[in-house]
């Protein structure tokens, strides 16, 4: 008797994995259900379907590694000055944040806090930025804690406000215009968010990027047009460079929960941060 | 004489601009720093982290200014380190050093009790020199 019990069992151990790959692999996504998350009615940006449509040829390939221009000065790291008129309480921490600046001392320091810099800041980290170019997306890793970044060209909408979570570097839709590529995003994380010297955003904060190949391929221009009606008036502009490297490449950067406990300067720099 | 002036003018204008072009691959700003001021601390190794965003040092020994003890010194990334003739074999727990740091502007006692400067230069235990050393210099992070 147990010997049939072990035949019966030996059986069963030898067909299981056989029935298991009878099924399908669309058979067993289906079998995983809500495990898998998916975009209602719209192919992934990597999905072959999506990537072998047929779209015009666009005017540049930004796929490369980047690294932000300061030859003119280390400063250029920020979007200002020029400045817009700041309101309200933005106003207040602008001046408390230049102030800090003429007195050297640091004031929201959020990003050394391991708050993630966030757009527009973390196109600008002294760091490369890589980026892959498809059909359907530009991929943007900046070497700062390899933040990630994705700019749909897919011709998709932007997700349903009622449900998309908001990040630090937003939901970025690109389409072309002639020689330019053209990167709208919003839905951007506002805490502990912050641009220059502690200047704030609100959900109402829309970035636009205008991107441009320019010194036959060498350099990559981006005018940034920046709104946001709770903090300031109109638009806040700045164009800034990026030389390309082709010596180096992004590797791991990970702000560990303990990295402060060995900088000095973090420990010393947690004014005005949102609690 | 007027030309070794002029001479000197254009060396020390060029040095200025190549420190500011220096590539510098770290988190944050360094205005907690006092960049005017070079503090000497002699002393052993505790700690030394090689890696990013940050290399860090922790050594216990006799300042020139400031508290005796352990000091916490921030550097920037090991990719500008390196390009300073840093490696991740250049400190070893143990290792009797000299190191020159920028101290925090408003000193404070940090976490773990020591005291805080910013990286400027070091005198190895064989005597090599690592970054600026004559007890001048701003040291960078950011």
């Amino acid at each position: 008797m147990p010997r049939i019990k072990f035949k019966l069992l030996l059986a069963l151990t030898l067909v299981a994995p056989v029935l298991v790959c009878a099924q399908t692999a669309a058979e067993r996504r289906l079998q995983m259900g809500n495990t898998i998350m998916q975009h209602p009615g719209m192919l992934g940006a990597l999905a072959p379907e999506n990537l072998r449509k047929e779209r015009p040829a666009p005017p540049f390939d930004l796929t490369g590694t980047w690294f932000v221009d300061l030859s003119k000065g280390f400063v250029n790291f920020m979007f200002g000055p020029e400045y817009p008129e700041f309101i309200g309480q933005a106003k207040l921490d602008f001046e408390e944040g230049q102030k800090a600046r003429a007195d050297r001392r640091p004031y929201r320091d959020a990003i050394g806090q391991c708050f993630p810099a966030g757009i527009p800041m973390i196109m600008t980290r002294v760091w490369p930025i890589t980026m892959v170019q498809l059909p359907t997306v530009v991929y943007m890793i900046s070497n700062f804690n390899d933040s990630f970044r994705q700019v749909f060209l897919d011709g998709r909408d932007y997700s349903d406000p009622d449900q998309v979570i908001y990040t630090y570097n937003g939901e970025s839709l690109g389409h072309w215009e002639a020689d330019t590529l053209v990167v709208d995003t919003r839905y951007i994380e506002t805490y502990n968010h912050f641009i220059d010297t502690g200047i704030p955003i609100s959900e109402e904060f829309r970035v636009q990027e205008r991107i441009r190949l320019v010194e036959a391929g060498e350099a990559l221009e981006i005018e940034y047009i920046m709104t946001d009606p709770v903090n300031w008036i109109g638009e806040w502009r700045n164009t800034k460079l990026w030389l390309r490297v082709d010596n180096t490449d992004i590797g791991e950067v990970e702000c560990l929960p303990d990295l402060n406990d060995n900088l000095p300067s973090t420990q010393a720099g947690q004014t005005g941060l949102q609690r | 004489m007027r030309t070794n002036n002029f001479k000197r003018y254009l060396i020390n204008i060029f040095a200025f601009t190549s420190l500011l072009s220096f590539p510098v691959w770290a988190h944050h700003s360094t205005a907690a720093f006092d960049n005017e001021k070079v503090i000497k601390i002699e002393g052993t190794i505790t700690q030394f982290r090689w890696t990013n965003p940050h290399a860090s040092i922790k050594l216990d020994g006799n300042a020139s200014t400031g508290p005796d003890g352990i000091w916490t010194v921030e550097m920037t990334a090991p990719n500008s380190l390196m390009q300073q003739g840093w490696k991740r074999t250049s400190l070893k727990v143990g290792d009797r050093v000299v190191m020159f740091v920028n101290p925090l502007k408003n000193a404070i006692t940090l976490n773990d009790g020591s005291q805080g400067g910013l990286y400027v230069g070091v005198v190895l235990a064989d005597g090599s020199i690592l970054g600026q050393a004559d007890g001048a210099g701003a040291g960078t992070a950011n």
